[in-house]
């Protein structure tokens, strides 16, 4: 947008008839702001004094008949549009790379309707995921969606991501929560899916926007499914020989019962954990468990759960570990703990049967600390289904190039090489995170042909291509 | 430009999300630069080189210093700091937002912000201050907001500590505890310069016990004055704790005020004092039924400032009613503070179906 331009004048009056003139902003450190999230190139840029891409106005509405209106003008001027959150996306998935519209979605923050019998809330998706979690505790109910950016992002946010939480091993992913959507459409239409998201009244539309990344359309309102609280959480922590082992135990245990949390660390992980709680060095793979329920149900599966755990040969570890990594379990993300410029670092989560993730954790390794010498690899496995898990896998490189330019280029060559060992060997190109604009470009190598979908889709609902271009791959 | 330690603060917030839910600012504005990070990102890029402009020294006043994002940081770093310094450049390079420099200048010519003089005191207090001896072992510090915009809840204090038999006095021109100046400009030489005036003339009062009304002035007194090494002869205590104790000791004893009732804490109390409990010492000695509110004691969410509301009325407006939402979600129809600050801002945006009382007024009428 040119911002002498006349028509960008007209834009700029229509905006603040749709929202309100306090909501419509161009000044440049709005803009700022909204131009670096948690993906590290930006981040990177910005430490080095450089000036990321920004929007050209970002447009706060306060209602979905405000997004419908906002979303009207742009699609009939053809303008781009990115929602942003609460911008602790770590795949650039909010960025405005193509400048237009950040439509900031953090006004729309109200609870719509709580309904203690049905066991379910209604919420605008601006809201804080931590404040509604707040909120649903002050009623003695919780969301139990409880990843670590629980205070930083949007319920928007984490819908778009198909986000995880440390418990969703016996509560679900977001997707297994949410029961139902309104979606403002790129052309301004509102849309409802259906009230409840189990039916045979054709395929369940929540699915096409649970991890679409805002690239077809805005999620407006949600509703959740709540949890009354655990009568009891009981932890417990194991050695265990070495990861295959560990991935073993995991198939077992799910086969009889559903921990709350179970997470399952590398040998480079468990290296430093168990200095920790041992104060000595020991080799294997370290599991911490936990169990949410009735106390009665929870004693029994807890007499199970260590009983397949002695059998694969665990050292029982006891409850302290657990007990205190829970409660200091997001301190890890807190500056200077955090892993933070001026390291390169990425987390690149992906997902399989038990048949391959333990080929696909040493395909990353490889992978990564084959190609790149100076790179550190460390994993966990930290969310588990029936049929498999989920890979938590970081790269960590202590001196990145100083040089900007280099740096970016070596940052994408270590994301494309390792995932798409993942890819090579069953996995996925993320499991929690997105694609944002970091992976785009392998969408297409993991969904060949299928790819159309998705294109398909994008083509139906946002003819004019304004919703959030360039993300996802579409 | 930046102090070590301010720096240190901004380059760890500037890439980090933790703290922004509970930024009362941020969640009813849904603007994006008023979260810390936001803040933080703005001075990380002045810090490599970028100009400081007024629209960044607006953004730095787009916040009521409420410390909820410090004491919600696991690793102790407080935005605070930095925003404090950011303003003192805002003044510093004359970009302060106009209606900020109104109140300085209100505050360099009448000593508070605003702009009111001694005889805009109302007739009520300036005769019960009146009536206090010259000296006495107890000050009661009121502040500005206590004298010029709430006599009411001044008056009630003066009255439970005459009531008590407390033998105290009021200064009959109080001057500033420089915490309004330093929250519009940072803790420059010239607030120091104010604390020092201030220090004197509770020296001069003679006092041995210094009970402070304002919240924000407490912990001027209590937390700045000793960073600068201004000594003072008096022993600092809250009005809200000096009252507890009272309750306590028996010199005071109330009645049941029959009052449903939730309460506000104010933030400065709770969070920066670490004064959570003695307002509802107080309220219990009234047998209320309190129906605690949502997100409370440390972790209250500020309906703003008496501050935020002179220099930034919309921004004002807007956390009151943020913090009203929660309120009326208690489902008991009245609200309960316990600092002039408070009263002040909450009623101000009180909801046509609730009303707010001030703890100190309400145990006046109950003894
Ligand atoms: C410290 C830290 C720890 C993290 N841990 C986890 C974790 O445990 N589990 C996890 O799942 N993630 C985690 N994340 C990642 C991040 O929090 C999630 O990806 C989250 O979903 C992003 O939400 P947000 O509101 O910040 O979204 P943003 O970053 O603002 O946006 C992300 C994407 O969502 C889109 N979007 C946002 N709102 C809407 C909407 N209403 N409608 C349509 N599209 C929308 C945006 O356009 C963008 O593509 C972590 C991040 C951090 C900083
Ligand atoms: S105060 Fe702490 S939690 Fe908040 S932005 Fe700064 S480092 Fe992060
Ligand atoms: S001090 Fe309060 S208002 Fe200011 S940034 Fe922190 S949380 Fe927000």
């Amino acid at each position: 947008m040119n911002p002498k331009g006349y028509m960008t004048q007209m834009i700029l009056s229509e905006l603040e008839d749709a929202v309100g003139r306090d909501n419509v902003s161009t000044r440049e450190t709005d803009k700022i702001v909204t131009a670096v999230d948690l993906f590290w190139i930006p981040r990177m840029w910005a430490d080095r004094g450089q000036y990321p891409a920004t929007a050209d106005v970002i447009v706060r509405p306060g209602t979905t008949e405000e997004v419908a209106k906002v979303l009207v003008i742009a699609n009939y001027y053809k303008i781009p549009v990115t929602t942003w959150g609460g911008g602790s996306g770590s795949q650039g998935g909010a960025l405005a790379v193509t400048g237009g519209i950040i439509l900031d979605t953090k006004r729309m923050n109200k609870v719509v309707e709580y309904d203690p019998d049905s066991m379910t809330v209604t919420v605008e998706t601006g809201m804080n995921f931590q404040q509604l979690e707040w909120y649903a505790n002050e009623h003695g109910h919780s969301l139990m969606h409880y990843p670590s950016s629980i205070t930083c992002g949007t319920v928007g946010g984490f819908i778009a991501h198909n986000g995880i939480g440390v418990l969703s091993t016996r509560y679900g992913k977001i997707d297994d929560m949410c029961l139902s959507m309104e979606v403002v459409l790129p052309n301004g239409s509102i849309i409802h899916t259906l009230p409840i998201p189990k039916h045979s009244s054709g395929p369940d539309l929540n699915a096409i926007f649970l991890g679409a990344e805002g690239t077809f359309g805005v999620v407006t309102k949600a509703t959740f499914r709540l949890f009354e609280m655990p009568e009891v959480r009981k932890f417990r922590a194991f050695l265990f020989p070495d990861l295959t082992t560990g991935i073993a135990v995991g198939r077992e245990i799910l086969k009889k019962m559903k921990p709350s949390i179970m997470r399952l660390y590398d040998e480079a992980e468990t290296a430093s954990i168990i200095k920790k709680i041992l104060g000595v060095s020991k080799t294997g793979a370290f599991m911490n468990l936990a169990l949410d329920g009735l106390a009665e149900v929870v004693a029994i599966e807890e007499r199970i759960m260590i009983e397949i755990c002695k059998k694969y040969g665990g050292m029982d570890l006891g409850p302290e570990y657990g007990e205190k990594w829970w409660d200091s379990r997001v301190t890890f993300f807190f500056p200077p703990h955090a892993l933070d410029l001026p390291l390169m670092h990425g987390t690149m989560d992906s997902v399989a049967t038990f048949a391959n993730i333990e080929k696909i954790y040493w395909a990353m390794k490889h992978a990564v600390e084959d190609n790149f010498p100076d790179v550190r690899f460390i994993a966990h496995f930290s969310h588990w289904y029936e049929w498999g898990c989920i890979i938590y896998d970081r790269f960590i490189m202590e001196k990145p190039p100083a040089d900007p330019e280099e740096a970016l280029r070596l940052h994408n060559q270590i994301w494309y090489k390792a995932v798409r060992a993942a890819l090579a060997n069953g996995g996925v190109v993320n499991d929690h995170h997105g694609v944002g604009l970091k992976l785009g470009k392998l969408m297409k190598e993991q969904y060949g042909p299928t790819m159309q979908v998705l294109e398909g889709i994008k083509k139906a609902l946002d003819p004019n291509g304004i919703m959030n271009p360039f993300k996802m791959g579409v | 430009m930046f102090s070590e330690q301010a720096v240190k603060t901004f380059m760890a917030c500037r890439f980090c999300p933790m703290c922004r839910h509970v930024c009362p600012i941020g969640l009813t504005t849904g603007n994006e630069g008023n979260t810390p990070r936001g803040k933080g990102l703005l001075l990380n890029y002045v810090h490599t080189g970028m100009e400081f402009t007024a629209e960044m020294a607006q953004d730095m006043y787009e916040c009521c210093l409420c410390h909820n994002c410090a004491s919600e940081c696991e690793t102790g770093f407080s935005p605070p700091l930095f925003i404090r310094e950011a303003r003192t450049q805002a003044v510093v390079q004359d970009l302060a937002p106009p209606a900020v420099r109104a109140l300085l200048d209100n505050l360099e010519a009448t000593d508070n912000i605003f702009g009111l003089t001694a005889e805009n005191v109302s007739p009520d207090l300036r005769e019960a201050v009146g009536t206090l001896p010259e000296t006495a072992p107890t000050l009661l510090y009121l502040g500005a907001t206590a004298r010029f915009k709430t006599p009411d809840i001044a008056l009630a204090v003066i009255r439970l500590l005459q009531k008590a038999g407390v033998e105290f006095t009021v200064l009959a021109d109080e001057p500033s505890s420089g915490a309004e100046p330093g929250d519009l400009m940072g803790f420059v030489e010239d607030v120091r310069q104010v604390a020092q005036k201030c220090a004197a003339a509770i020296t001069a009062s003679g006092a041995a016990t210094l009970v402070v009304l304002d919240a924000h002035s407490a912990r001027m007194f209590k937390q700045q004055y000793a960073e600068w090494g201004i000594a003072l002869p008096a022993a600092v205590v809250t009005a809200t704790d000096y009252v507890a104790g009272l309750l306590r000791d028996g010199r005071l004893s109330a009645k049941a005020a029959g009052v449903a009732a939730t309460f506000q804490d104010d933030s400065a109390l709770s969070r920066e004092l670490d004064e959570t409990e003695t307002p509802r010492e107080i309220i219990a000695a009234m047998g209320i039924d309190l129906k605690e509110m949502f997100l409370n004691r440390k972790r209250v969410k500020s309906g703003g400032t008496v501050l935020l509301m002179e220099y930034a009325p919309r921004l004002g407006q807007l956390a009151g009613e943020g913090r009203w939402l929660d309120a009326q979600r208690a489902g008991v129809p009245v609200l309960l503070t316990s600092t002039p600050d408070s009263f002040v801002v909450m009623r101000e945006t009180q909801p046509e179906t609730m009303t707010t009382t001030d703890i100190f007024v309400l145990l006046e009428q109950n003894t």
